[in-house]
């Protein structure tokens, strides 16, 4: 039986269980919700920024999610929903196995004040995602979902325990080996309640998670193969502590050995380990974020080899960013990719309001952001060479191993000048170790400067602009970056822009290119229209500290977006 | 009370199931029977083999900027001091560019990006492992090619090289023989060994002076070979020439010639450019 049928099948048996339950009682209410996104390309090859070569005239990613719920009371419902995915030809940059269409996704949930129960492709996230966190993130092309079934049970207030079984979607097919998991969190202030009353929250949790595989041959050496756990367990602990405006979380995470293919040690035996002390602190107008993680050897997948090419996918976990996810074009040139196998990560994030009518306020009052992050590596001593089938490494917690691997120092100033007129600018200073994060390159160091002005003629008309520059001494030269965009509410959208430097062709700069691009937006309730035409650079587009690389691309671009 | 016991509960199954299937660092490797030997080739009353074990070509994707292709090359090297005279390995360089052309150091060709391309661009270091299947990741390699080395190949092949050194031009005859039924195409290569040109290491630092070996340096008889069918019991022999420029030293070049289908490669063999013959079953001679 193809997954499709099966998914086809399970979405059947729960479409049947909800339309009959409907049909028994009057008293319910029936909803269909559901979403189709289309992103279209119509490609045209262009060597000076080098484009691809395509076979096909068009390509493109859709998805259509249709969702149905049947509402009894607030607390008490049935839900089931499917996905249907069209990747037949997909966009540029998507792992070979990306390519296919049918059924991705679908499930029956039953819901009560206290219980309940999912069969079916779900998500799920324990704590920070340490040990267990699958998700669909479609511009990365990544939907992990687990095949199986969950359930909740919140036997008293502020208990919430979760057991799962299921096998992880690997694009069109699943992978053998069998994820199971159950996470406890206790909200320590609704059970004691002195605690609560005294506006003091605290949260425990704890996860566990089993990977059962089967046995497959992984030659050490000619004449020998490994001998491979068939069970791989990871555990998380974790404190939340909240009080007026601190927040604290401490969180650790540790897995037995789990011998998986990876570029720097292969197939070794190693534990994985991972934790992180984070604190906040907030108060009007004033925020302050510091927060440390130390990951070794954590990337935890649901398969021991690794697919060619297909490098983000089969992820049990996944550990949080510490690096922002930058919006500007030239901020965004060269994002970091979190490194579950050994980092050492920093976060300090402070933020201030300067009130109206003060010095530095203003008339309108002004923000500012400060941003710093720090990723290092960690100390690494090879042990029996760090061959497979060896401990690989050995590691001292807080020393720090050779070179850095991404620094961001960066100031956000908004300030409204005038009714009409609202000016944003911004000023980073990057260090992004492209020989560690792409492979080749070495450090690349840059200043960027961003200014975004928006000015509102009136309701209905807005227009903003950005103009921003990248300046470094690396051979991938300086970037320049301008781009107008023209609200007309409630309807439309203009946008035109250009971005300029180098194009870096299979690893060699040339001469520099213009990225020309202008897009036309309709929007009408639900429906969303995108038309464009333009050229893209080849980079690598991230989310969340994971990455894709994105070849460059030039086109036609259609959008179309409905919820319903 | 109830809170109490479930983390007891939870604490007690995390431990429990936390403490199994460690491996211990004696009991990691298992030895195995690969099962391959190179069987007698039982000549017949004309001397001709009635069977012969199939070598493996390895045709490993890589470059020069690529920080883990390095890694790679234990794996080559192990197979060929196990299966001497069986694995025929040869660098493709190709994906990302080299980025200078002084002294002839850029290793990628054309060529190699041609077939880099058809391979699928997969990411390096790669390897078709005689052409069964895709590409593989190094630590694939081994068990792939065992696989190989365990099928016999209707065909031998056998090359002779003549060298004319003023001209700087090799004269490549390889003859075939069919052990059984045989088709598809004869692909003959040149490659090179011991050439010194900088390498990126997977430390992230160039070394200037690293060793490349059995690097593709041209096609003798075109990108895709010629066609060739062979009938059992048949001899037959195809002839090609290719000229060696300047800078390749014809002491490091070897001819790489086999034949391949939709099934894979049939069989392949290597033999020095000069005045070194070579038979299918590995033997040299001057």
């Amino acid at each position: 039986m193809t997954i499709s049928n099966r998914l086809l099948c399970l979405l059947a048996a729960g479409c049947s269980v909800l339309m009959s339950q409907a049909q028994d009682d009057g008293q319910k209410t029936l909803t269909v919700t559901g979403s189709v996104q289309s992103d279209v390309l119509i490609p045209q090859e262009d060597s000076k920024i080098g484009t691809g070569e395509y076979s096909d005239w068009g390509l493109t990613n859709t998805y259509v999610d249709v969702n149905v719920m049947s509402k009894y009371d607030d607390n008490d419902y049935f839900d089931a929903g499917a996905r249907l995915e069209y990747l037949q030809h997909p966009l540029p940059g998507f792992d070979k196995k990306f390519k296919g269409w049918g059924l991705g996704n679908a499930y029956v949930r039953f819901h009560m004040k206290k219980f309940e129960v999912t069969a079916g492709n779900f998500y799920e996230q324990f704590g920070s995602g340490f040990i267990l966190r699958t998700y669909e993130e479609r511009s990365l092309g990544i939907d992990n979902s687990l095949l199986g079934g969950r359930v909740t049970v919140m036997p008293v207030d502020g208990v919430t325990i979760k057991a799962l079984s299921g096998k992880q979607r690997n694009y069109w097919s699943y992978n053998d080996a069998l994820i199971s998991g159950a996470d406890v969190e206790i909200g320590l202030d609704r059970l004691i309640r002195p605690l609560g009353e005294s506006g003091t929250y605290l949260t425990l949790g704890a996860s566990f998670v089993n990977k059962h595989d089967g046995d497959e041959v992984i030659m050490s050496d000619v004449n020998h193969r490994l001998n491979l756990p068939r069970n791989v367990n990871a555990f998380d602990v974790r404190a939340r502590l909240q009080k007026g405006g601190l927040n604290l979380l401490a969180e650790y995470a540790q897995k037995t050995q789990d011998p998986v293919y990876d570029k720097l040690y292969p197939y070794i035996y190693r534990k994985g380990y991972v934790a992180m002390l984070s604190g906040s602190y907030s108060k009007r107008g004033m925020s302050l974020l510091l927060q440390a993680k130390r990951s070794d050897n954590m990337a935890f997948k649901s398969r021991r080899t690794l697919d060619e090419g297909a490098l983000t996918s089969s992820f049990i976990n996944h550990l949080p960013a510490f690096t922002l996810d930058h919006t500007y074009a030239l901020a965004a040139l060269y994002p970091y990719a979190t490194n579950a196998n050994g980092e050492w990560a920093y976060q300090a994030e402070l933020g201030y309001n300067f009130r109206k009518n003060t010095l530095l306020g203003g008339k309108y009052g002004t923000k500012v952001k400060l941003n710093y992050s720090h990723v290092h590596g960690i100390n690494r001593t090879d042990r029996d060479g760090g061959v497979p089938g060896s401990d690989g490494y050995g590691s001292s917690f807080w020393k720090w191993g050779d070179g850095m691997y991404y620094q961001d120092l960066d100031v956000q100033v908004e300030k409204k000048l005038s009714r009409q007129f609202k000016l944003n600018l911004m000023y980073m200073n990057q260090f992004y170790n492209q020989t560690v994060v792409e492979g080749h390159g070495g450090m690349i160091h840059s200043d960027i400067f961003v200014a975004e002005g928006k000015y509102q003629f009136n309701r209905k008309l807005t227009l903003r602009g950005e103009a921003q520059y990248l300046s470094t001494d690396h051979e991938s030269g300086d970037w320049m970056f301008g781009l107008l965009e023209l609200s007309i509410l409630p309807r439309f959208m203009v946008t035109v822009s250009d971005m300029y430097g180098r194009p870096d062709i299979d690893g060699a700069y040339q001469d520099k290119e213009h990225y020309y691009s202008g897009y036309v937006t309709y929007t009408n309730g639900g429906h969303r229209l995108q038309l464009g035409y333009g050229r893209t650079r080849a980079g690598y587009n991230c989310s969340g500290g994971v990455c894709r690389y994105v070849p460059a691309s030039k086109g036609v671009t259609v959008s179309y977006n409905y919820n319903f | 009370m109830k809170i109490k016991s479930i983390i007891y509960a939870v604490a007690c199954t995390v431990l429990a199931l936390a403490s199994c299937d460690e491996v211990d660092k004696a009991d990691r490797y298992i030895e195995v029977d690969t099962g391959i030997v190179a069987p007698p080739e039982n000549p017949d009353d004309t001397g001709r083999p009635t069977s012969v074990q199939r070598a493996v070509l390895i045709e490993d994707f890589t470059g020069q900027m690529c920080v883990n292709c390095p890694n790679a090359v234990p794996v080559i090297e192990q197979l060929e001091e196990a299966y001497p005279g069986k694995v025929v390995a040869v660098a493709i360089h190709s994906g990302m560019v080299f980025p200078s052309t002084i002294g002839n150091l850029a290793l990628q060709t054309d060529l190699g990006e041609q077939y880099y391309k058809d391979a699928g661009s997969p990411a390096q270091p790669a390897g078709r492992i005689g052409r069964v299947g895709g590409t593989y990741l190094p630590d694939r390699w081994i068990l792939q090619a065992q696989g190989i080395l365990r099928m016999q190949s209707p065909v031998a092949l056998k090359i002779n090289n003549v060298y004319d050194e003023t001209a700087r031009k090799v004269t490549v005859s390889v003859e075939t023989y069919g052990v059984e039924v045989a088709s598809g195409n004869l692909q003959m290569w040149l490659v090179e060994d011991g050439i010194v040109a900088p390498q990126i290491m997977p430390s992230g630092t160039a070394d200037i002076n690293y060793m490349h070996n059995h690097v593709l340096r041209t096609a003798v008889n075109g990108a895709h070979g010629e066609p060739i069918a062979i009938a059992k019991g048949e001899d037959k022999t195809v002839t090609a020439e290719a000229v060696l420029a300047d800078h390749w030293k014809a002491e490091n070049m070897s001819v790489v010639a086999f034949v391949y289908n939709g099934d894979g490669v049939l069989h392949v063999v290597k033999a020095p450019v000069i005045a070194k013959t070579e038979t299918s079953d590995g033997d040299t001679e001057e």
